[in-house]
């Protein structure tokens, strides 16, 4: 039985080419895209589930009262005070992230990315798997470290260096580090990955540097060891025995100051999981360069996903019931021959099933070609394979056999009620079951006209976002990268050099320039109210910043090296917060206030302007800001890159323009437009095959029709109008259903930025106009051929 | 299972008052109208009569494709009136077969699977069916079509596997409407032949035609107009 209903479900795909391959091309297509996420959220899910101790593993946190931001850095002494108070905390590690660091290789540097330095316990309580050497060797060794596999092979050419030394620079001094241990490559879903972890002591000495170039007073080691109050640079990781009650835990280091001595209270630690970090720490300052993945990405991406795979479905179950409803006596003969309405939906959903399996290998071909692309548009870095897993796989599968049965079995209701008589007799059958798929056109509509309007919208706000006034005179700034200094000629050097240009009329440097992706925080107490912190918005900058943006002094003056004016200034906000009275001449713990500008957008148009202060600090400038005349800006940058290399410096001078550095702010959004859009054209892709399937089924119904109003003297636009009719109808009333949900998606998106672009009438109308001209053009593309049709070719069969 | 055991010469159908009508606006439209009807077992009934006299209606009442909207309809002493769905079915698979003027063969099945088709859903044993299949081929002289599809054979010879489907499942009432419709003459006769020879061998057969001479096969006519038999 089985193999005569597949036998048969085959012919019938044969026997309808046309047909079959417009509801298998936008099923293929659904299906594919379907596959492609459910890849990739099978890939984020498993994020640090490969941990053995997953459960178990926790990072220590610090949301300090006086901050808006958590920290996921402590200081290093909490790790032993936690694993001393604390019995159920089994395990503790520190990592320090060294970051970049040059290892030689034969006589070249190479630099490497993601170094850390952790204690050999980090291999205790996470399951990367230590190939060769020995933890205790790694433990006692200062100088020690543990090498991946790959990285093992492309600096000894084997992957058994144990015992070797690896040379390394860092920041200009030349360190001989003994390879300890091999370890296999960290897998793709780890949100850590490193390839080199050196012993916590190395860690020190780099943390050391770090403090001798920017302090006079530098720490001892020890002091760094024991102190509570010198900075938060470790990530502490502990793991907990079995079934420890988390909440108590948490609650025991609450009031962990009580009991420990020099411990502020302004600390207040907490307890983040371990399945918590890739996906929840955000809004969390932490310095281990750990992937971030996004939960709320992952459920658009199913929504979308779902969205286009019930449009594909609709456009199955459209085809399907009107092939069978042309051929209306599908169901009458058979049920002439004895037939029960139950082996007839039974038939038809077999037909579905084989026909969605059917998709599948040119889903999976097509799916190999996508996924890359897919990753990309998302900016993930990693590249997945489609088996790198069998879930997905599985899923797709349960997927395939999930819409093949429930589409087959809706056809079967649809087509098999009525009497058998009727579509015996008439030849063909009315257009009385236009209600039913109404119903999912409308849908298909729907869901095509909010996302080409929500796309817009992105568009528009994106638009808004990179043109908005900053509060500043953004034209003709140039940004010179100062970030990797042993590369850089020497900054005030450079700036004297370049000031004699006459194409340059401004210099200036500042830690970033606004916008930017992120803000430094200053904590300090309130002028008028000392006990009481506060947190603003800092900007360490060299002289002459504030006039080479163009700031808008209010009050005082700017600092000025020459005139002797030092000090910093504040925007109006900052005043306010502050607690400012009359502003200039106050003192604060950074100084005197020398003077107030109007506030201006110091980061991306998503968060509002900030209180900001400007500190001047040369040491921190990490971006030189130039402001050019405007004329003869290529002859200025390539001065500039001749300057740059005169003056010793080493690696390429990189220069951008200012509004380069602005649109890149908004490349998540821009993504994620390119995402929607993406979606949006495959939805309206499918929607639209679906379309030419229906208006060749309405054509072959009207078909005697057209003919006989032809015969009695309509015009070809006539007929048009009489073909497009519904079609137009049915455009018409899904903009309506849709206005209100595109309201609701695009405020919702829209909640998003602090400075909003205008919900303007317009745009809800042209996403409408789109998708209607689409929806004409594609049914007109049937219908002008019938309508042009000499009449006698329709009349004939008569 | 409705199990009747057939005696000859008793009645089969009986139909009292049969009478159909349509609601239009104002006023009820008759398509039959007071129809008393005897068939006895193993007769061969022609019904003739013009364009829209209600024949084709009769026929599927019969038939139990569509029902009447007064009068009572008694096969094999059972009343038909009121059945289910599913009796019908019953009735379909058990009792009784279809030809049409169209041939109405499903496109996408060979010759074989065709005929097959109703003792698949009769739910007659593989092995059954092949012997079923291969008997009614042989008779048929289609052994050598048996894999072609409808579209591959002649109107004769697609009314032929109409015919042979219809009588697979040895049903005892064969219903044909105007099976020689869409047929030449001589195609037509070599059917109105096969159907005498089918009612020699006892099956009771109503037909509906427009054709004089093909009426004549049958042992007796009657005649339809305007819903009443004159």
């Amino acid at each position: 039985m089985i193999k005569y209903m597949l036998v048969q479900s085959f012919r019938r795909i044969l026997n309808d080419k046309a047909n079959s391959l417009l509801k298998l091309v936008g099923l293929t297509i659904s299906l594919s895209l379907a596959f492609v996420i459910t890849v990739f959220s099978v890939h984020e899910l498993s994020y640090d589930n490969f941990h053995a101790n997953a459960d178990n593993i926790y990072r220590v946190v610090n949301k300090a009262e006086s901050s808006d931001i958590t920290w996921a850095t402590t200081p290093f002494v909490l790790g032993e005070t936690l694993l001393d108070n604390f019995p159920e905390i089994k395990e503790n590690v520190h990592v320090f992230s060294i970051n970049k660091i040059s290892v030689k290789k034969g006589l070249a540097y190479i630099e490497e990315n993601n170094v850390i330095a952790a204690e050999a316990s980090f291999f205790n309580i996470f399951s990367y798997n230590l190939l060769h050497g020995d933890l205790e060797l790694f433990a006692k060794t200062p100088n020690g470290l543990i090498l991946s596999k790959s990285k093992a092979f492309k600096y000894f050419n084997n992957y058994y260096p144990v015992g070797e030394l690896l040379t390394v620079d860092f920041e200009g001094e030349l360190r001989d580090l003994v390879v300890c241990g091999i370890m296999e490559d960290f897998p793709k879903n780890s949100s850590l990955k490193t390839d080199i972890i050196t012993n916590i002591d190395f860690g020190f000495d780099c943390l050391m540097k770090k403090y001798i170039s920017s302090s006079e007073n530098p720490p001892t080691k020890e002091e760094l060891k024991t102190a509570w109050n010198m900075g938060v640079f470790f990530t502490n990781f502990i793991m907990v025995e079995n079934s420890t009650s988390i909440i108590n835990l948490q609650n025991k280091i609450a009031n962990l100051s009580q009991q420990v001595e020099n411990l502020s209270s302004d600390y207040n630690f907490k307890l983040q999981p371990l399945s918590d970090i890739y996906f929840n720490s955000n809004a969390y300052a932490d310095n281990l360069n750990l992937e971030k993945g996004s939960k709320a990405l992952i459920l658009i991406l199913i929504l979308l996903g779902f969205l286009i795979l019930l449009i594909a479905s609709i456009n199955y179950i459209n085809l399907t019931v009107a092939q069978i409803f042309v051929k209306n006596h599908f169901i009458a003969i058979r049920k002439v021959c004895g037939a029960r309405r139950r082996n007839l939906i039974s038939q038809i959903t077999i037909d579905s099933i084989v026909f969605i399996f059917l998709t599948v290998p040119v889903a999976l071909l097509l799916t190999f070609v996508l996924l890359p692309i897919a990753l990309n548009v998302l900016g993930k870095e990693y590249q997945l394979l489609v088996f790198d897993n069998g879930l997905p796989i599985i899923i797709i599968i349960g997927l395939v056999i999930l819409i093949g049965a429930a589409s087959g079995f809706l056809i079967g209701l649809r087509t098999t009620s009525y009497n058998a008589i009727k579509s015996l007799k008439n030849q063909m059958l009315s257009s009385g079951n236009f209600g039913f798929r109404k119903v999912l056109v409308i849908f298909q509509m729907v869901v095509s006209v909010c996302l080409i309007t929500l796309v817009l919208f992105i568009y528009k706000q994106t638009n808004y976002s990179v043109n908005k006034d900053l509060g500043f005179n953004k034209e003709h700034l140039l940004i010179i990268n100062f970030n990797s200094q042993d590369k850089a000629p020497n900054y005030l050097s450079f700036k004297q050099a370049i000031k004699s240009n006459p194409n340059i009329s401004n210099v200036s440097g500042s830690m970033f320039t606004p916008p930017h992706i992120s803000i430094m925080s200053l904590t300090l107490p309130k002028v008028n109210e000392p006990e009481k912190i506060i947190g603003i918005s800092g900007l360490f900058t060299d002289y002459n910043f504030e006039n080479t943006l163009g700031l808008e002094l209010l009050k005082g003056a700017f600092p000025d090296k020459e005139k002797g004016i030092n000090g910093v200034v504040v925007n109006e906000l900052a005043a306010r917060e502050l607690g400012l009275t009359s502003a200039v001449g106050e003192q604060t713990s950074f100084g005197e206030v020398v003077g107030v500008v109007k506030n201006f957008h110091i980061s991306s148009t998503h968060n509002l302007i900030p209180p900001v202060m400007i500190v001047k600090n040369q040491g921190m400038v990490r971006e030189m800001i130039i402001k050019t005349s405007g004329s003869q800006v290529f002859e200025t940058i390539g001065y500039l890159k001749k300057t740059w290399s005169e003056l010793g410096g080493k690696g390429a001078c990189e220069v951008s323009f200012f509004d380069t550095k602005v649109q890149e702010l908004y490349i998540a959004d821009m993504k994620f437009a390119r995402l929607i859009m993406g979606c949006a054209i495959l939805a309206i892709l499918i929607a639209v095959l679906g379309l030419v399937g229906l208006a060749l089924f309405m054509i072959k119904q009207k078909i005697k029709e057209v003919g006989i109003r032809k015969v009695n003297g309509a015009k070809v636009s006539e007929i048009l109008a009489l073909l497009n009719k519904d079609f137009i109808v049915w455009t018409i009333i899904s903009f309506f259903i849709a206005l209100p949900l595109i309201y609701l998606l695009v405020n919702k998106w829209l909640e998003g930025f602090a400075y909003k672009t205008a919900m303007s009438w317009w745009i809800f109308v042209l996403g409408g106009l789109i998708t209607l001209v689409f929806t004409i053009l594609t049914i007109s593309l049937q219908t002008f051929r019938a309508a042009r049709q000499n009449p006698i070719e329709a009349l004939r069969y008569e | 299972m409705i199990n009747i055991k057939p005696i000859k010469n008793t009645t089969m159908i009986s139909l009292k008052g049969i009478t159909k009508f349509y609601n239009t606006k104002q006023q009820k439209t008759f398509v039959l109208n007071d129809v008393n009807l005897e068939i006895k077992q193993g007769e061969f009934l022609s019904i003739m009569g013009p364009s829209g006299a209600g024949k084709s209606t009769l026929l599927n009442i019969i038939g139990l494709l569509d029902q009447s909207s007064e009068g009572s309809y008694n096969f094999l002493g059972e009343p038909m009136m009121h059945l289910k769905e599913k009796q019908k079915v019953d009735y379909h698979r058990n009792h009784i077969g279809f030809i049409f003027q169209a041939f109405h063969l499903i496109e996408e099945m060979n010759v074989y699977e065709n005929i097959e088709t109703p003792l698949i859903y009769k739910g007659v044993k593989a092995k059954e069916r092949k012997a079923i299949v291969a008997d009614l081929l042989d008779r048929f002289n289609m052994v050598a079509k048996k894999d072609l599809f409808p579209a591959q054979l002649s109107g004769g010879q697609q009314q032929l596997v109409g015919v042979a489907r219809a009588i697979a499942g040895k049903p005892k009432l064969l219903l044909a409407d105007e099976p020689t419709g869409n047929l030449h003459t001589t195609q037509g006769s070599m059917i109105m032949d096969l159907l005498k020879e089918l009612n020699k061998e006892g099956m009771t057969i109503i037909q509906v035609t427009h054709n004089q001479e093909f009426a004549k096969y049958g042992n007796r006519i009657i005649n339809l107009v305007d819903g009443v038999v004159q």
